[in-house]
C-alpha cells in the first residue's frame, strides 16, 4: 500500500542531523497542488518552532510498503551488495548507489567482480531502466558505468 | 560535538595520486569484503570537517579514483 510521507532532516549547530518522520495523504495527480501547498505552510510553520531558520533536507512522496517478512532464499544476503557506479550524461560527475541481497548468478563468468552488463537478460534490463528513470543531483539523466559485487 | 570513528578531513586534494600493493585473498568472496571496505572513504559521512576541506569535498576526492578501485584489476605480485 502507498503512504505518502514527510521526511524532514534539521541539522543543529554541532552539525548533528536529526530527522523527523510524518505521514501524509497519499500523493496523488488529484491532490498533489493542494498537498504541495499545505506541505510547504506546515514547514514553515514547525520550524518556527525551532532555532534552525530552514531545514538542512526535506523528503516528500509516496512509499510503497510490501511484506516485511524475511526473504526465503538463504542467499538473500544484505551485506552482499552491487555498487552501481554511473556518471552525470552531462557534467560527467560521478555517483554510486547500493542495491543489497544482489544476486550473484548475475556475475560475468569471465569477471567475478563485476555484474554481466551485456548479457542481454536481467542486468542489461536494470541498466536500461535505470538510466530512463533516475537522474543526478544536476537533475541530468545517469549513464551506467560498472556493478561491481561488495560485500559490506 | 563530534561523532567517533570519523576520519578528519585534509586541508587540500593534491594534485597526483600514488599507487599501492596490497595482497588478499584469492577468493571472490574475500576480495568482495575488500572492495566494501574501501566504500567508507567515499561516503561523506565518514569524515568530520578538521582541515580546510569540506566532508562531501574529500569524498569527492576518493569518489574519483572509486572507478579504477572497482575495477579491479588483479596483478602479479
Amino acid at each position: 500500500m502507498a503512504q505518502g510521507f514527510l521526511t524532514l532532516t534539521i541539522r543543529d549547530y554541532d552539525a548533528e542531523a536529526a530527522i523527523t518522520r510524518l505521514r501524509v495523504p497519499t500523493l496523488t495527480a488529484a491532490n498533489f497542488d493542494a498537498q504541495a501547498g499545505l506541505r510547504q505552510t506546515f514547514l514553515t510553520t514547525a520550524l518556527a518552532m525551532t532555532e534552525v531558520p530552514a531545514a538542512a533536507g526535506v523528503y516528500y512522496g509516496n512509499e510503497q510498503t510490501n511484506d516485511m517478512l524475511p526473504d526465503d532464499d538463504p542467499l538473500s544476503q544484505r551485506e552482499n551488495k552491487w555498487l552501481v557506479q554511473y556518471h552525470d550524461a552531462v557534467t560527467a560527475e560521478p555517483g554510486h548507489f547500493y542495491i543489497p541481497c544482489a544476486d550473484l548468478t548475475l556475475l560475468d563468468p569471465n569477471d567475478r567482480a563485476h555484474a554481466n552488463i551485456g548479457d542481454g537478460d536481467k542486468v542489461d534490463a536494470f541498466v536500461t531502466n535505470a538510466e530512463a528513470f533516475l537522474e543526478t543531483e544536476a537533475s541530468n539523466a545517469i549513464v551506467v558505468d560498472e556493478i561491481t559485487f561488495v560485500a559490506r | 560535538m563530534t561523532t567517533s570513528n570519523r576520519y578528519n578531513t585534509p586541508d587540500s586534494v593534491p594534485s597526483g595520486t600514488v599507487c599501492v600493493r596490497i595482497e588478499i585473498p584469492d577468493d571472490a568472496e574475500f576480495q568482495a569484503i575488500f572492495r566494501g571496505a574501501l566504500l567508507p572513504l567515499v561516503d561523506s559521512d565518514s569524515y568530520t570537517q578538521a582541515g580546510s576541506l569540506t566532508p562531501e569535498e574529500t569524498a569527492a576526492a576518493f569518489e574519483a579514483l572509486l572507478s579504477q578501485w572497482m575495477a579491479f584489476e588483479i596483478v602479479d605480485c
